[in-house]
């Protein structure tokens, strides 16, 4: 691995930084267009009900009303998802949850079809909703869809676990709850639709995957993808929650019911009570080890409440099944993950994927099982820790990068740097100690297999663009793809365009998710741009006679012997324009068995280590966080500053849902403001929050790169779990660990 | 005041907007006369009164909370009103619209109620001046009768007394709204061995913000110690409070926290 | 209800005399009349932040004002702190100290801190917190954000 990388490695701000201090970057709502129609949506205000019928007379002699639209004018496909396919774009015959969407009114002003709105009226047949996943699966339990409320199945079969168990010398066992959080971006879902002169659409959008902003517009609009175009505006955060286009679809229905340009933007209240959320689990984990340590058995049962609609959520529960022992090695594993349907707002896609959950639980048993062997955590863990040559709970011997043993080290040395301060009296009624937590995760889809591809086209005057469809979201992506491309290409990064955010140019590399965005496109980039600089050279070499080893591309020139060929001469000469180059990176990988879960499922798998020193106060049962160490390991950095960034806004994520965020569903979700809805603020960062990241280069990655951007949130609530059950001598069993629920544990002592 | 005769149930009066406003986008409020109140003279005003002071009733609390006045004179008020709101809501909200707005958890009234505050209602037949803790009569509820809260008077008090306040939020930051609120006022004698006076004030765990009579009875010409305040805050958790359950809280969690909070206030009140 | 309301009002250092309707609020205003969307809308309710804008010195949601209330009022939005090109001290810091990620709540965020270090000039960590609590953000868990107003405060200060 080479070091003298010019911009590889190097804190360059991001590239939209300037835009956005000045208030000039352009989000989907800051669009306007001449003759544009304001779209709102009619609701089911029941969890579970038959549409008897729908009266929108009323409403469209309403003045400023264009249109009214249900189920039966859509054109196209009735049904939309990101994964699955299986939410109605409008409710016709039945609603699933409270939020679902019946109805749309398109009128000149929002006022006028918000008011347009209360004249439909909708005759519901209301019908007893299931909303316990539990319950759901019993016999008899009201049915969410004809096929069954088990949504998803998904196992993992190692060894022989029964066997594994009689020989423990030591088993824990728990069930474990992880609460149903909100995503809670700061710009809620926004589409602006307009038709084309020629017969297609343009979407603008606030999204994470634009290219299925296409599929789904066009096949409710019943178009095919190739004329539909969506530009990804700039998006004020997703966090996994952008990769429905629900909003889109609305919108377009109806700009092609009027002709005109429509604009949907949710209020935050519609955002909180109708949009997917992370999955909520309930987990029935047992684990066993020997005299020494050493882990024997894993068995767990993990139920996740999928709502309504199963979306990502067959993803989600294969995501979670297939991490179920986290960064150990344990031999002998049996695991079943369900995806219930209830009729709950239904859960999706959130940084994390089933992975903070079963980090949870796992990492809790861990911290059980060392008070009972006597074990300090860290060497317990380290006891067990995965290698290059161990299979983790898929089979899949990970060969590099495999950094845990290391963190773990540095994590010690950071506990034994809290002792003074654990030792140090605390206040009076205030109870303080250390908590560890260990995280995995695999970089990228692991139901499939999944490729990135990028165009780069070098100009010439030096300067670049790349085309590739992960859009940014504001983590900065589009930054490090600028640099992966300027490296390969001896130009500075602005001098390299990176554009992520349009259909008609970006190739598709599926969603901005699953961490996949720095492996997977950084991948393509750098093979397309390398390939590009490699024609170039080969052209020039054969001018100059020598071989294209001989020569370097460097801010617009071909070198040779500290001479210079302008590419402009070089491009002149042979009739190139720009010389254009398109590479994809197909990571090599299985996808797990069903029957077993066993494969090959990631191309690199990305390491977390995390301690936390709390203070619980006696009385109160609140919590304060005095110190916070976040190991991540990057692989390699490609920029150091938007790593800190992903760490510091992972850990708050994770910091939220452990200790205040709830998506609370009493029929639909109660929390419906930024009031009730609470998430973490400048008063929740810890004293001190330190970061640390280890560089283990992985192989495969762009530079040594992997991806890392969830891994920051995977075991956040399992550490702080940790270090209060320590304090307060009882086990933390449920997220988030509100001060009420720590009073609770506090009195059972 | 000719305006006063014409307020009915459609008509809203507008101080800093920041609850209002809430209520009208919500739907709670509709189709409205909004009178706005800011810029009636003399209800922007911080004055001192004797060694107490006069508040108008539409300076905004960030103001109140800042003022050196305040501070010096009422270092309890500014306490609870620094945390009342983010700094752009303390930048709006005045004091006379989170007390006439009524809210069981409003953070400004337990500390006014420990002051033993009183407000100015003015009306088309004069004006009335009535104590903080005969304003309230239940959620959301006053005994405003086509009035307007033009001033909140905070009387003198004793030198010696000294004032804690504690919000219990569920983050901790001060835009929250509180699970529970705890004012207390305490007056020791010369000698700091007896309470000759002390005032404690709940919010969140009643219809209204409310004093816990019951709990000052047992404290007053008390000695200052462990056991007094002990039984103070049990009989405040368990005679006073009558707390509800609702999503920021059960009431349960609710009362063990007012007894809990008013001994801590209590004991560092004793501090000598 | 068609009644209108004339008001004068400042808006980045320019007197504009607008027509509003009674129920318009600061915030529609400025984003979807006067096309100065750099003013995010975010909750609608008061507790994001990212309508954040500075009226007459004072940082406070636009979302709760109502355009009516601005009459005579001097309103400073994102739009306005910046001259010719220049950045303000803070807009610098926050590209500098990576305090920028989706860039929503970055418009407020930024005006909140303005008029905090506009009024107190040597706040410190905690009275930055205390301010910059009202204003959320999902993406960079604070803790560049609060090193970016610290450094632009130093800055301001002539310290650096």
């Amino acid at each position: 691995m080479s070091n003298d990388h010019k911009v590889i490695g190097k804190s360059i701000p991001r590239l939209d930084a300037r835009s956005k201090v000045l208030g000039e970057a352009r989000y989907a709502d800051d669009l306007s267009l001449p003759g544009m129609l304001y779209v709102k949506v009619v609701r089911s205000p029941h969890p579970n009900a038959r549409i008897r019928s729908i009266d929108t007379s009323r409403a469209r002699n309403y003045p400023g009303v264009i249109s009214v639209l249900t189920a039966q004018d859509i054109p196209g496909e009735k049904l939309m998802g990101p994964i699955i396919k299986d939410q109605p774009v409008l409710c016709g015959e039945a609603v699933g949850y409270v939020g679902d969407a019946v109805a749309l009114v398109g009128a000149e002003t929002e006022q006028a079809a918000e008011e347009a709105l209360e004249l439909i009226k909708v005759d519901y047949e209301i019908l007893a909703p299931v909303l316990d996943p539990f319950k759901a699966m019993e016999p008899g339990a009201p049915q969410v869809h004809s096929g069954g409320n088990i949504g998803t199945h998904s196992k993992v079969r190692r060894g022989d676990m029964e066997a594994a168990f009689r020989d423990a010398t030591v088993v824990v066992e728990k069930r474990f709850f992880y609460p149903r959080v909100e995503h809670a971006y700061m710009e809620p879902e926004v589409a602006v639709v307009a038709p084309d002169p020629g017969g297609g659409f343009t979407v603008w959008s606030s999204t994470q995957y634009a290219h299925l902003d296409r599929e789904e517009v066009s096949r409710v609009l019943g178009l095919p993808q190739s004329r539909v175009r969506v530009h990804q505006m700039m998006t004020g955060g997703g966090f996994g929650g952008k990769i429905n286009p629900h909003a889109q679809c609305l919108a377009a229905l109806i700009a092609w019911k009027a002709g005109r340009p429509a604009k949907l933007r949710y209020s935050r209240e519609e955002s909180l009570i109708s949009s997917y959320k992370c999955h909520p689990f309930v987990m029935d984990m047992k684990l066993g080890a020997n005299r020494e340590g050493k882990l024997l058995a894993l068995e767990a049962t993990l139920v996740g409440n999928t709502g309504a609609y199963l979306l990502q959520g067959k993803a989600v529960i294969t995501k979670s099944a297939t991490h179920v022992s986290g960064p150990y090695y344990i031999p002998n594993i049996k695991a079943d993950a369900y995806a219930v349907f209830t009729n709950c707002v239904p859960c999706g896609a959130m940084r994390g994927y089933g992975v903070p959950q079963v980090t949870f639980a796992l990492e809790s048993l861990m911290d059980e099982l060392t008070g009972r062997l006597g074990l300090d955590p860290i060497e317990l863990r380290m006891r067990n820790a995965l290698d290059t040559t161990l299979p983790n709970a898929t089979g899949q011997v990970m060969g590099a990068s495999v950094p845990i043993k290391e963190m773990l080290g540095k994590a010690k040395l950071t506990v034994q740097s809290l002792k003074p301060l654990l030792q140090q009296a605390p206040a009076k009624g205030k109870l303080r100690a250390v908590g560890v937590g260990c995280s995995t995760r695999g970089i990228g889809s692991i139901r499939k297999p999944s490729r990135s591809t990028a165009v780069v086209s070098l100009h010439p005057d030096g300067s670049a663009t790349v085309a590739c469809g992960h859009v940014d979201l504001g983590q900065g992506s589009d930054t490090m793809m600028a640099q992966v491309a300027a490296e390969e290409l001896g130009v500075d990064v602005d001098r390299v365009n990176v554009v992520t955010n349009d259909t008609a140019i970006s190739p598709d590399c599926e969603s901005t998710s699953a961490s996949r965005v720095t492996y997977l496109s950084g991948n393509a980039v750098r093979l397309a741009a390398a390939k590009a600089r490699q024609r170039v050279l080969e052209i020039a070499a054969g001018d100059l006679g020598c071989a294209p080893e001989e020569l370097r591309l460097m801010n617009g020139s071909v070198v040779y012997r500290e001479q210079g060929v302008t590419l402009a001469g070089l491009f002149s000469k042979h009739t190139f324009h720009s010389v254009t180059s398109v590479a994809e990176f197909l990571p090599d990988t299985v996808p797990p068995d069903p029957e077993t879960g066993q494969g090959r499922p990631a191309g690199t798998y990305n390491f977390n280590v995390h301690v936390a020193l709390v203070e619980v106060d006696e009385g109160t049962g609140q919590i304060r966080i005095l110190r916070y160490l976040a190991l991540t390991d990057v692989g390699h950095m490609i920029n150091p500053l938007i790593v800190e960034g992903q760490v510091h806004g992972g850990m708050m994520m994770g910091l939220g849902s452990a200790l205040m965020e709830e998506v609370k569903v009493e029929n639909g979700v109660t929390n419906t403001s930024f009031a009730t809805y609470l998430i973490p603020t400048t008063f929740d960062v810890p004293q001190e929050l330190l970061i640390g990241v280890v560089e283990e280069p992985e192989p495969t990655g762009p530079f040594g790169a992997k991806g890392f951007a969830e891994g920051s949130l995977d075991p956040v609530g399992a550490t702080i779990a940790n270090a209060v059950s320590k304090a307060i001598g009882v086990r933390v069993t449920r997220l988030p660990m509100t001060s009420e629920r720590i009073h609770e544990l506090l009195s059972q002592r | 005041m000719s305006l006063m005769e014409k307020l009915d149930g459609g008509v809203s009066l507008l101080a800093g907007g920041t609850d209002l406003l809430v209520a009208m986008k919500d739907g709670r409020l509709r189709h409205r006369t909004l009178v706005d109140i800011k810029h009636i003279s003399n209800l922007g005003a911080i004055r001192p009164e004797d060694a107490g002071l006069c508040l108008g009733a539409a300076v905004n609390t960030r103001t109140i909370a800042r003022s050196p006045l305040v501070k010096e004179r009422f270092p309890l008020l500014s306490q609870a009103l620094a945390v009342l709101g983010s700094m752009q809501i303390g930048n709006r909200a005045t004091i006379g619209g989170n007390l006439a707005n009524a809210s069981p958890a409003a953070d400004s009234a337990p500390a006014l109620l420990a002051l033993e505050a009183s407000v100015k209602l003015v009306g088309p037949q004069g004006e009335r001046l009535v104590p903080l803790e005969n304003f309230f009569s239940g959620p959301g509820k006053t005994v405003l009768e086509r009035e307007l809260l033009t001033e909140i008077h905070v009387p003198s008090a004793p030198d010696q007394g000294r004032g804690v306040f504690y919000k219990l939020g569920p983050r901790g930051a001060p835009e929250d709204i509180c699970i529970v609120s705890v004012a207390v006022f305490a007056v020791p004698d010369a000698s700091k061995r007896i309470w000759t006076d002390v005032r404690i004030a709940l919010g969140a765990v009643a219809p209204t913000p409310i004093r816990a009579r019951n709990a000052e009875k047992a404290l007053l010409g008390q000695l200052i110690e462990g056991r007094t305040v002990e039984d103070a805050a049990r009989l405040a958790a368990e005679k006073d409070a009558r707390p509800i359950s609702d999503i920021r809280g059960s009431a349960s969690y609710r009362r063990a926290m007012v007894k809990i909070l008013v001994a801590r206030a209590l004991e560092q009140l004793s501090e000598r | 209800m068609n009644i209108t309301h004339n008001i004068r009002v400042i808006i980045n250092g320019q007197t504009r005399e607008i027509s509003v309707a009674p129920n318009e609020t600061l915030q529609d205003l400025l984003r979807y009349r006067l096309g100065l969307v750099g003013t995010k809308s975010g909750c609608e309710t008061g507790d994001c932040g990212a309508c954040t804008v500075i009226v007459d010195g004072k940082a406070v949601n636009s979302c709760l004002v109502l355009a009516v209330e601005s009459n005579g009022s001097s309103v400073t939005t994102i739009e306005g702190i910046s001259s010719n090109g220049e950045l303000h001290p803070l807009q610098q810091a926050f590209i500098d100290h990576g305090a920028v990620q989706c860039g929503f709540c970055t418009p407020g965020m930024i005006l909140a801190a303005k008029s905090l270090l506009d009024e107190d000039p040597n706040a410190n960590e905690k009275d930055i917190r205390l301010a910059l609590a009202g204003n959320l953000c999902r993406c960079t868990g604070y803790v560049s954000i609060l090193k970016a107003v610290a450094a632009a405060g130093k800055t301001l200060r002539g310290g650096k």
